[in-house]
């Protein structure tokens, strides 16, 4: 179910609320994930096509809302009700607005748990220490491989 | 001066210019290899080529050794990152961040970012000055005050206020009047005791002042 601008969003009390922003793979597979064990999840991306394909998916996804807008600007966030969330996870495809993203959902409307995906390493530290959880790609990637390397 | 400066677009070329002619050190730094040809074309040998955001570039870029870091890349989301990076990794003295509309004004002064300029805001200010349509015109917050405003009035041909002596107005409480700007010369002496006329400018700071009133006050 895709909503658009400016339509309410309901929000049952009875879950746990987990706002995602970024509708690519990350953060639809996410979705799915956390709609199968039952989370209340919404999804904020900016391009109307991403989005898209939240319809096709073939899972029962009640759960699963997805919102058109930018997870920067304050509006968007109200609309979705930002302050209500249990979890924030940025997977968009740039450090930077997930950094962004996740210090203003944390800072401005006081969701204490924030998760940020990043691809550079340099500026997990910074971020760490300010309170965002990182979870760095290109580092569980290296890791993964050198595991299996070793296996073999 | 030691400054490094994100952005090798023209705002962070011209920076640059004005910079090096001061004789401060520059690095100018961007991803895009046009743009960085541009500032090479322009400034020599102060550009770097990388992601800003990298904690690799900034060292590159000399970073740890500046006074001064200076954001103006078109991305706030960049120019936030860069910003936190060079102040709080590298130690940086002063940062500057450019935004673009003043959604991430408060946010970006909360995360320690030293300045934070809201292009919109400071082009809009320039716009109405030259039109100069609005009587009264906030030229800028005082810095370290949260209340106090630098503010020009200009009186009306038709304002009730010609031919009065400024200190028969019956100006409000945190209200004072700094000059007089009167074709082009400037009266900074008795300001208190000078008789108003058309086309004067006022400056004044003002301390939790409503503009609306004194709007009014002058109209």
């Amino acid at each position: 179910m895709i909503s658009k601008k400016r339509t309410s969003i309901k929000t049952n009390q009875s879950h746990i609320k987990v706002v995602i922003a970024g509708c690519g793979n990350y953060g639809r597979n996410l979705a799915i994930t956390l709609a199968e064990s039952g989370k209340e999840v919404i999804i904020i991306e900016k391009n109307r096509e991403k989005l898209e394909t939240l319809s096709k998916l073939s899972i029962q996804n009640d759960l699963i809302v997805g919102f058109l807008g930018d997870v920067t600007i304050s509006e968007d966030l109200l609309e979705i009700d930002i302050g209500t969330a249990d979890l924030f996870i940025a997977t968009t495809g740039s450090d930077s607005v997930n950094a962004l993203a996740a210090q203003k959902i944390k800072l401005m409307y006081g969701v204490d748990d924030v998760i940020c995906i990043m691809s550079d390493v340099s500026k997990q530290k910074l971020y760490e220490s300010l309170g965002i959880r990182i979870v760095n790609h290109t580092e569980i990637a290296i890791q993964s491989l050198i595991d299996s390397s070793l296996e073999s | 001066m030691n400054v490094v400066i994100f952005g090798a677009n023209k705002l962070g070329r011209s920076i640059g210019d004005w910079l090096l002619n001061d004789w401060h050190e520059v690095s100018i730094i961007d991803d895009d290899y046009f743009k960085l040809k541009d500032a090479e074309d322009m400034l020599g040998s102060v550009v770097v080529e990388g992601n800003a955001t990298y904690e690799e570039t900034l060292r590159l870029a000399g970073t740890s050794r500046s006074d001064i870091f200076i954001a103006t890349s078109e991305s706030e989301a960049e120019n936030m990152v860069s910003c936190q990076m060079a102040k709080e990794v590298f130690k940086v003295n002063h940062t500057i961040c450019l935004i673009y509309s003043e959604e991430n004004e408060s946010l970006f002064q909360l995360l320690g970012i030293d300045s934070v300029i809201d292009i919109t805001a400071v082009s809009l200010r320039s716009i109405q000055e030259n039109l100069s349509v609005d009587v009264i015109l906030s030229l800028m917050d005082i810095p370290g005050s949260t209340s106090a405003n630098l503010i020009s009035v200009r009186i009306s041909e038709g304002s009730e206020t010609v031919g009065e002596i400024l200190s028969d107005l019956n100006l409000p409480n945190g209200f004072s009047v700094k000059m007089i700007i009167r074709s082009g010369a400037i009266i900074e002496e008795s300001i208190e005791e000078t008789i108003l006329r058309a086309d004067d400018q006022i400056l004044a700071i003002t301390d939790s002042v409503n503009l609306d009133q004194l709007k009014e006050l002058f109209q």
